[in-house]
């Protein structure tokens, strides 16, 4: 019974991360619909743990790394989360990862003896050995703080039942960076604001955000504004704050933000010229032939704030996952053998058009 | 051009950063991008944090070096870290650290997270050291609460707090 257990668990799965998802590049949470949707576009809650017995992971070498990785995967008792050693994985399915928000990008580099766990679902990812030993990251659609966040806080449970945490009274889980001390628990929402953006209104909310414990950045891109105009808000304090309180206060502004994106989002809808540009994108996302990735995250945003708003029709979700399947590596994945970068363009704007109109 | 980091190699990874949008760029050769700085300047929102921590500590640590020059020559016993490369990379080497260092991050600690008492989850824990640390925790309250009686003259309250404070000492107060 035990050994079975042993061998169902963990499978290992070294090569393709996401090979039963190959064809539709699927991530099924993402594409859900879910509470705020029209603004808010996913829910992330992220927990690290460290080993009390064990250095930080940048002062530990590619085996005392392994080592670490595998005391861990010997805790798990969840059979639904395979592992994958990351060194092993090629680079454009870790670069997919990471644009799915799944791991970091840092961590998508391939760092030697470290691992990472994930669900079935890729709603659940455990990264071994990145910047600490253990980071729970649990996905859900749409603004689920305590859902996602009573997940992760269960795998903790289970994990740290098994595992000596680093663990101190007043400074409570010991992180690597001291910045994360505390519940070292770091929460966050990606959220979709064309209205405020296209206002100019959106870093002067970034500044007062700041003053409430609470980070606001761009999600994608360069450039003053952000790409797509997607951000990614998250908690700041660590320290001195129950977890509940600091979901709480997130879920406040990130309601007050929504509040206040929609009421943008109708300012901008009665000038003629805002709403030709969605009329104009639309048009072009179910013609286009051959788009760049930037071209599509642009158009994909002003008709995702079509479709919020009710004026295209088709749901906002599939444009979210659209924003999603068209990143650079997640298209690659979508054909085997992966695509190069030259026929991605034309890949990338045959798969808008083909999903906008399975839809529409 | 050369990675702004080592200041060796040629840079050939560029990072821009913005933030409430202003733009902030870096040019970093590949090792480096990879050894952490792109890395947290890419993904972590604590990013600024963490400058904060390094630059704060780095004074602190330089600040201290020239008053008492032996005071940071400690390693941790652990993994072997000196409070120098801890403030170096902003980073700790282990859990050990912190309680090593202590007395020396305090006040950079204190900074950047304000007082310094831990107030979420713990690890699992067993049954009875759960009921003793709540005992403790309302000890401490009930500690502090006979002081503010005895500056406020409020005698009879602190006798009562005080007999509160002896029932909990004695184990009395599991009912």
């Amino acid at each position: 019974m035990t050994n079975e257990n042993n061998a169902n668990k963990n499978n290992e799965n070294t090569g393709h991360a996401n090979k039963d998802n190959k064809n539709t590049g699927h991530t099924k949470w993402f594409a859900a619909k879910g509470d705020q949707s029209d603004v808010v576009l996913s829910t992330r809650v992220r927990l690290a743990r460290n080993l009390a017995d064990a250095p930080f992971p940048s002062r530990l070498d590619a085996q005392g790394k392994q080592r670490v990785t595998q005391r861990v995967r010997d805790a798990v008792q969840n059979s639904e989360l395979n592992y994958i050693d990351m060194a092993r994985l090629p680079r454009l399915e870790a670069f997919s990862l990471a644009e799915r928000r799944l791991i970091s990008p840092e961590f998508a580099a391939g760092i030697p003896g470290s691992g990472l766990l994930l669900s079935g679902d890729e709603d659940v990812s455990v990264m071994l050995c990145e910047e600490d030993h253990i980071r729970i990251q649990v996905l859900r659609a749409g603004l689920a703080l305590r859902p996602a966040y009573d997940a992760a806080d269960q795998i903790d449970d289970a994990l740290g039942r098994g595992l000596p945490y680093a663990f101190d009274e007043n400074l409570g889980y010991l992180t690597q960076c001291p910045t994360n001390l505390g519940t070292a628990m770091r929460a966050s929402v990606m959220l979709h604001l064309p209205g405020l953006s296209s206002l100019g209104r959106a870093a002067r909310l970034s500044e007062s955000i700041a003053k409430l414990g609470l980070t606001m950045r761009g999600a994608f891109g360069e450039g003053s504004e952000a790409e797509g105009a997607l951000y990614q808000l998250s908690n700041q304090v660590t320290l001195g704050l129950e977890e509940s309180a600091a979901l709480e206060n997130l879920q406040a502004i990130t309601m007050q933000i929504a509040e206040q994106e929609r009421r943008a989002a109708a300012e901008c809808l009665r000038q003629p010229q805002l709403e030709d540009q969605i009329w104009r994108a639309w048009g072009i996302l179910q013609n286009a032939r051959r788009m760049e990735s930037r071209e599509a995250i642009h158009l994909l945003s002003l008709a995702r704030m079509g479709a919020a708003r009710g004026l295209l029709p088709l749901p906002a979700e599939t444009l979210s996952h659209l924003m999603t399947l068209t990143q650079p590596a997640t298209l690659s994945l979508t054909e085997a053998p992966p695509l190069d970068a030259e026929k991605r363009d034309a890949k990338r704007a045959e798969l808008i058009r083909n999903h906008i109109l399975s839809k529409v | 051009m050369l990675c702004e980091q080592c200041r060796q190699r040629e840079a050939t990874t560029h990072i821009r950063r913005v933030t409430g949008g202003t733009a902030e760029d870096h040019y970093l050769c590949a090792e480096c991008a990879r050894a952490g700085g792109a890395a947290s300047a890419l993904t972590s929102p604590g990013m600024q944090l963490l400058d904060l921590f390094s630059g704060l500590l780095g004074n602190h640590f330089a600040a201290q070096e020239q008053a008492v020059p032996r005071a940071a020559a400690g390693r941790c016993e652990f993994c072997g870290s000196s409070l120098r490369e801890i403030a170096q990379e902003g980073r700790m080497g282990c859990a050990r650290c912190y309680e090593a260092f202590y007395d020396q991050l305090q006040p950079t600690l204190r900074r950047v997270h304000g007082e310094l008492k831990h107030n979420g989850k713990r690890p699992a824990e067993d049954p009875q050291a759960a009921r003793r640390r709540r005992t403790e925790r309302e000890l401490e309250q009930l500690r502090e609460a006979i002081g503010a009686a005895v500056r406020e003259e409020r005698y009879e309250e602190a006798a009562r707090l005080r007999d509160e404070i002896r029932r909990l000492e004695e184990g009395g107060g599991e009912a």
